[in-house]
């Protein structure tokens, strides 16, 4: 039977969100007989729900608010107002991720100490460190089940990882394979094996690459104490006279506001939606939003930043066949500041259909000059 | 309804990159269609010649030789609606204004594609243009029936993936 919770049940924490950081924390407290409740703005969709095809998955999944963004960059022109592809759903972008699990390395620990001071960044070092971080990336990987990390195997090698490989051993590139990622290789784990199916990005209809929605959340659920209540978006954290959470406002499926009490509330929207409902919270005690004395919550904003080349050949690839993130080159992921700039890069190589090649090939470009690589 | 499709194509048509594209034809009332009335296009809102200009434009901008009309046709066939008859009405007459500006009758006329596309080169920073574009990125290319005209294999999960049917079946390598 699933948990179920009263509205004025001050004992259970709330978290908000159930993506890699909710929905773990969710399960991991629930293990421990901790009582939770889990606020999910989306709905929930299983692998046999996932759609496989670019644009009507892109629907079903996505957080659909346009975004903006500014600037002189490519994306502030060619896309201003797309939504981000983060997803709004049960299992949040753990859906929709590609599955690539990399360790942090120490220079990027500690970029600030390492780089140096770099003009126009707002650079610092983590707290922590590799050392102490190493216990709970084996944890980690054991849950996930990430390839070639304790014992598990690569992935075999698509048609797209083994033009990747060739061209990358060809420029002498020494460290490239099929990458670290969570999805299930071999036989041996609890879920399924990947079947090379494609559409890793539209959510993996085998359940072989990990997301909450199927792993954590169900596995918490079964304990009795985690309650997810989905399509449930939080509006605002609450507070008490003395400046401690006492709980969320939140619009439940019917668009109705709800008030659910709480003794600790637990933050996991990803990095849009995490600051939003921060400022969101504002009152009289906290005007510039909650956790914000500094006045840096929803500034220095960053998330991977990629710059994506792509390949035209003069006979089939047929990339799209199996895993999507195929191959990754991490010869160039040292930190080297004789190359011109600090920290590195991973090079990674993935597929697209169709429809999303039309669209992010070469945006706004038209006529002879971009159409044929798309009839490649 | 009365089909006048030109039969057969001139030479000049044939020859120019055109050849795919030259081939739709205004055929009065309300229809537009191949010469070997393979498809046509109804219209009721915007006229058969607007019509027949935005499928050219269409071809012009995103050319797939392999493409027949028909999914072109598909991929434009929303803008015959109460709500575009104002864009497609200025849009189109922008388009024929930028062609007599080049010396030709109108943009339908001009027989080489080159010729076209230096026109619509003149006016693609117009909302019109722009629409028509953007438009076609999904109306063209997310139509499942082209998918195969690019070699694009869809979903596989119905047939098991591709474990088993060629994920790493490159041979030429």
């Amino acid at each position: 039977m699933v948990a179920k919770f009263d509205l004025n049940d001050d004992s259970v924490v709330v978290i908000i969100g159930t993506g890699a950081g909710g929905g773990t924390l969710a399960n991991e407290l629930a293990q421990k007989g901790v009582k939770v409740v889990a606020l999910e703005a989306g709905g929930r969709y299983l692998p046999q729900d996932y759609i496989n095809d670019e644009w009507e998955s892109f629907t079903q999944l996505a957080w659909l608010d346009a975004r903006t963004t500014s600037g002189d960059w490519r994306v502030a022109k060619d896309f201003s107002g797309l939504p981000a592809w983060i997803v709004k759903a049960v299992g949040g972008t753990t859906t929709h991720w590609a599955g690539a699990s990399l360790r942090f390395q120490d220079h990027e620990w500690k970029a600030r100490t390492t780089y140096g001071e770099v003009a126009g960044a707002s650079l610092l070092d983590w707290p922590i460190d590799a050392t102490e971080m190493a216990p709970w990336y084996e944890k980690a990987e054991e849950k996930l089940g990430v390839t070639r990390t304790g014992g598990r195997p690569g992935l075999p090698g698509n048609n797209n990882y083994k033009v990747f490989e060739k061209g990358a051993l060809a420029l002498g590139y020494q460290n490239v394979h099929t990458g670290n990622m969570a999805i299930v290789s071999d036989d041996s784990q609890a879920r399924t094996m990947c079947q090379q199916t494609g559409f890793c990005f539209q959510g993996c209809k085998w359940g072989a690459k990990w997301s909450t929605a199927y792993t954590e959340i169900e596995e918490g659920e079964a304990t009795e104490n985690l309650e997810v209540r989905e399509r449930s978006h939080v509006a605002r954290i609450l507070h008490d006279a003395a400046g401690k959470v006492t709980g969320v406002e939140y619009f439940d499926t019917s668009g109705a506001l709800q008030m659910q009490k709480a003794r600790i509330v637990c933050v996991a929207g990803n990095s849009f939606e995490s600051p939003r409902l921060l400022l969101n919270s504002a009152s009289s005690m906290f005007p510039q939003g909650l956790a914000n004395s500094s006045g840096q919550v929803g500034r220095n904003y960053m998330r991977h930043t990629t710059g994506s080349v792509y390949a035209v050949f003069d006979r089939p690839v047929r990339m799209w066949r199996g895993t999507t993130m195929a191959g990754i080159v991490q010869d160039e992921a040292r930190h080297d500041p004789s190359r011109g700039f600090v920290g590195g890069y991973e090079l990674e190589t993935l597929a697209l259909g169709l429809p999303f090649m039309a669209a992010f090939l070469n945006p706004g470009a038209w006529g002879r000059s971009c159409t044929p690589a798309l009839d490649a | 309804m009365t089909k006048h499709a030109t039969r057969g194509l001139t030479r000049r048509a044939l020859l120019s990159r055109a050849a795919a594209a030259g081939a739709m034809a205004v055929t009065g009332a309300g229809f537009i269609a191949a010469p070997d009335a393979a498809w046509a296009l109804e219209v009721t809102v915007i006229t058969p010649q607007e019509m027949a200009t935005i499928l050219q434009m269409a071809r012009d901008i995103y050319p797939h030789d392999q493409v027949a009309d028909r999914f072109y046709a598909v991929a434009v066939k929303g803008y015959d609606a109460e709500d575009r008859r104002a864009l497609v009405a200025e849009g189109v007459a922008a388009v024929d204004r930028a062609a007599r500006d080049m010396g030709h009758d109108s943009y339908l006329a001009i027989g080489w594609e080159e010729d076209r596309v230096k026109v619509l080169q003149s006016i693609e920073d117009s909302t019109f243009f722009q629409t028509v574009r953007s438009g076609l990125v999904t109306g063209l290319y997310n139509q499942k029936a082209v998918w195969p005209l690019f070699g694009y294999e869809g979903e596989s999960f119905s047939q098991g993936g591709y474990i088993e049917r060629g994920f790493d079946d490159i041979d030429w390598l």
